[in-house]
C-alpha cells in the first residue's frame, strides 16, 4: 500500500515535471541587497515583481529553437555570438546525440541565451534578480547568512564536474524554483558588470568602488562565499564563451 | 534509461529518503582555486588582469580571479574582458545605432575601412575625454582618409543627437569619418558585450565602465586592443597604418 501512495506521488510529480521547462513563477517584488554593497551605506536596490522559468532551458527546448531560427546551429552560427565549443556536445547541428533531452543546455554562449528567450517573447535574468531568487532556500526567502545553505553550495561548486541530470530533480526553493543551484552556473543579462559596484553612495567608497575591482574586499557578507564566488565566476567570462556547465534560463 | 523513468525512480528515491540534497552532478572550480581567489582579493596588487589568452572550455577553471587593480586611483577605469576569437568579425552585429544626424549605421557600414571603435558617454569627466583624446592621437598619427572612428555612448538617454552634435563641433571631429552612435539599450550592451566591456548604470547617472579601443580592420576583426589609459600608442598606431596603406 504504501508503495502504491508512493509510487502515485511521485507519478503524480512526474507528471508536473513534463511542462516545467516552459513554466515561469511570479517573484514578488522586494528589496534587494547585492552581495557587493554595503548595508551600512543604504546599498539595497529595488527589484520588481518579474517572472523567471522554474527550471534551465533544456536541451530539447534548445535543438527546437536552433531548428527555427538555422542562424543559430553550431555550424551556421557567426563567431561574433559563439566560440567553437557552442553545442559542441551535440552529435551533429540538429541531433541531440546522447544528450539527453532533458538535460538544462549548456556550451551555449550569452548572445546564443539571449536570443533563444527573446524567440519566446522572454529575456535573461538581471543580476539582481537571479540573485534575489537564489538566496532562497526551501523555506527561508534569505537564507544567504546561513551556513548550512551556504555550505550546501559551496559543496557543489567544489565537486568535479560529473554528468548533468535532468532539470527539476531538485527540490524547489521558496519561491517555487529549481535548479539555481547544484546544477549548473547560469548566464545572467548583465554579467559584464560582475564585479563593480555603485550604489553606495559615500563618495570616497563609490569611486573606489567603481574603479577598482577590488570592490569584493568590502562585499556585503564576507560569510557569503558562495556569492562571491558566482561574481568572480561571472567576471571571467566573455559573451562568446560557451563552458560545459554553463547554462541559463529566462524571465519575463 | 528513459529520462521518464529517470523521474519516477529518482522520485521514488526522494520520498523514500526524505533527501533534500542535490545530486552531485555539475562541474566546478577547485577549492584550492577558491581559497587563492580569497587571498588575492585580500591582497589584490596592480594586476595585469586583461591581455592574456584563456583558450575556449579553459574559463571555468579560471573562475575565480577578482584581483581587479585594487591600486587604482580615481581615474581608473574598470578592467575589460578577455579577447575574443580573432575569426569573429564585428560586421555581423546587428544592432542599429543612430548618428547625430539622425541617420541609420550599422558596423556592416564600415566595411572596407579600417575602424578604431570605442565607448563613451557625454556627461563622463574622467576616463571618457581621455579615451577620445587618445582616439583623435591615433587619428592624427595615422592621418589617412580611410581610417573611421566609431564611438558609441553607454548612456543613449542624456547623449542626444543635440548633444552628440556639439560634442563633435567641440571637440573638432571629422564628421565624414568620426561616427558618434547612440543605440537602444539592448544595442548598447550587445556592442559592449561584443568588445569585451564592462559597464554598469550607477545611481547617481554616471557609469563605471572599462577603457578600450579597439582597431578592427576592413573586414571588421579586431586586430588591435588598446586597454586602459595614458598608455603609448605607438602599436595601435602602427597598426592602423599597415591598414590604410593596404588594399583600398
Amino acid at each position: 500500500m504504501a508503495s502504491l501512495v508512493l509510487g502515485t506521488l511521485a507519478f503524480a510529480q512526474e507528471r508536473g515535471a513534463q511542462d516545467w521547462p516552459t513554466r515561469l513563477v511570479r517573484i514578488e517584488g522586494d528589496v534587494h541587497f547585492p552581495f557587493y554593497g554595503r548595508r551600512d551605506a543604504s546599498p539595497a536596490v529595488r527589484v520588481e515583481s518579474f517572472q523567471l522559468e522554474v527550471v534551465p532551458v533544456t536541451n530539447e527546448q534548445f535543438l527546437a529553437f536552433v531548428r527555427r531560427d538555422e542562424r543559430w546551429r553550431r555550424d551556421r552560427v557567426a563567431r561574433l555570438f559563439a566560440d567553437q565549443g557552442y553545442l559542441s556536445h551535440w552529435a551533429s547541428p540538429t541531433e541531440l546525440g546522447e544528450a539527453r533531452p532533458r538535460q538544462p543546455v549548456t556550451n551555449v554562449s550569452w548572445f546564443a541565451a539571449r536570443a533563444y528567450c527573446d524567440s519566446i517573447g522572454r529575456r535573461l535574468p538581471t543580476e539582481h534578480e537571479w540573485e534575489m531568487v537564489a538566496k532562497a532556500d526551501e523555506t527561508q526567502r534569505d537564507a544567504s547568512r546561513d551556513p548550512v545553505f551556504v555550505q550546501r553550495i559551496l559543496r557543489w561548486y567544489s565537486r568535479p564536474r560529473g554528468e548533468l541530470t535532468d532539470v527539476g530533480l531538485q527540490p524547489a526553493n521558496r519561491h517555487g524554483v529549481r535548479d539555481l543551484h547544484g546544477l549548473v552556473w547560469e548566464w545572467i543579462l548583465d554579467f559584464n558588470a560582475a564585479m563593480i559596484a555603485g550604489d553606495d553612495r559615500q563618495r570616497d567608497d563609490a569611486r573606489n568602488e567603481r574603479f577598482c575591482g577590488g570592490a569584493s574586499v568590502q562585499a556585503q557578507d564576507v560569510a557569503d562565499y558562495a556569492a562571491f564566488m558566482r561574481y568572480a565566476y561571472r567576471s571571467s567570462l566573455r559573451a562568446q564563451y560557451t563552458v560545459p556547465n554553463l547554462g541559463f534560463r529566462c524571465a519575463r | 534509461m528513459s529520462s521518464r523513468t529517470n523521474v519516477w525512480v529518482l522520485s521514488l528515491a526522494l520520498a523514500l529518503a526524505g533527501c533534500d540534497e542535490p545530486a552531485p552532478t555539475a562541474e566546478a572550480t577547485e577549492p584550492a582555486e577558491h581559497a587563492e581567489a580569497t587571498e588575492h582579493a585580500e591582497h589584490a596588487e596592480a594586476t595585469e588582469h586583461a591581455g592574456h589568452v584563456v583558450e575556449p572550455h579553459e574559463h571555468a577553471e579560471h573562475a575565480a580571479d577578482p584581483h581587479a587593480d585594487h591600486a587604482a586611483h580615481d581615474h581608473e577605469p574598470l578592467p575589460v574582458l578577455e579577447g575574443a576569437d580573432p575569426t569573429a568579425t564585428l560586421h555581423d552585429l546587428p544592432t542599429v545605432f543612430r548618428d547625430p544626424e539622425d541617420q541609420e549605421v550599422s558596423f556592416r557600414d564600415f566595411r572596407g575601412h579600417p575602424t578604431l571603435v570605442a565607448m563613451f558617454y557625454g556627461s563622463c569627466t574622467t576616463v571618457c575625454p581621455l579615451i577620445l583624446h587618445d582616439l583623435a592621437r591615433i587619428d592624427e598619427a595615422v592621418g589617412s582618409d580611410r581610417l573611421r572612428v566609431a564611438v558609441a555612448t553607454f548612456d543613449p538617454e542624456r547623449d542626444t543627437a543635440e548633444r552628440l552634435r556639439a560634442l563633435r563641433t567641440e571637440r573638432d571631429m571629422d564628421a565624414a569619418r568620426w561616427k558618434l552612435l547612440r543605440g537602444d539599450e539592448d544595442g548598447t550592451r550587445d556592442l559592449a558585450m561584443s568588445l569585451g566591456i564592462q559597464y554598469r548604470k550607477l545611481p547617481d547617472g554616471e557609469f563605471a565602465h572599462s577603457a578600450l579601443i579597439v582597431l578592427l580592420d576592413g573586414d571588421g576583426h579586431v586586430v588591435e586592443r588598446h586597454e586602459g589609459l595614458g598608455r603609448p600608442l605607438d602599436a595601435v598606431i602602427a597598426r592602423a597604418r599597415t591598414l590604410v596603406g593596404g588594399s583600398p
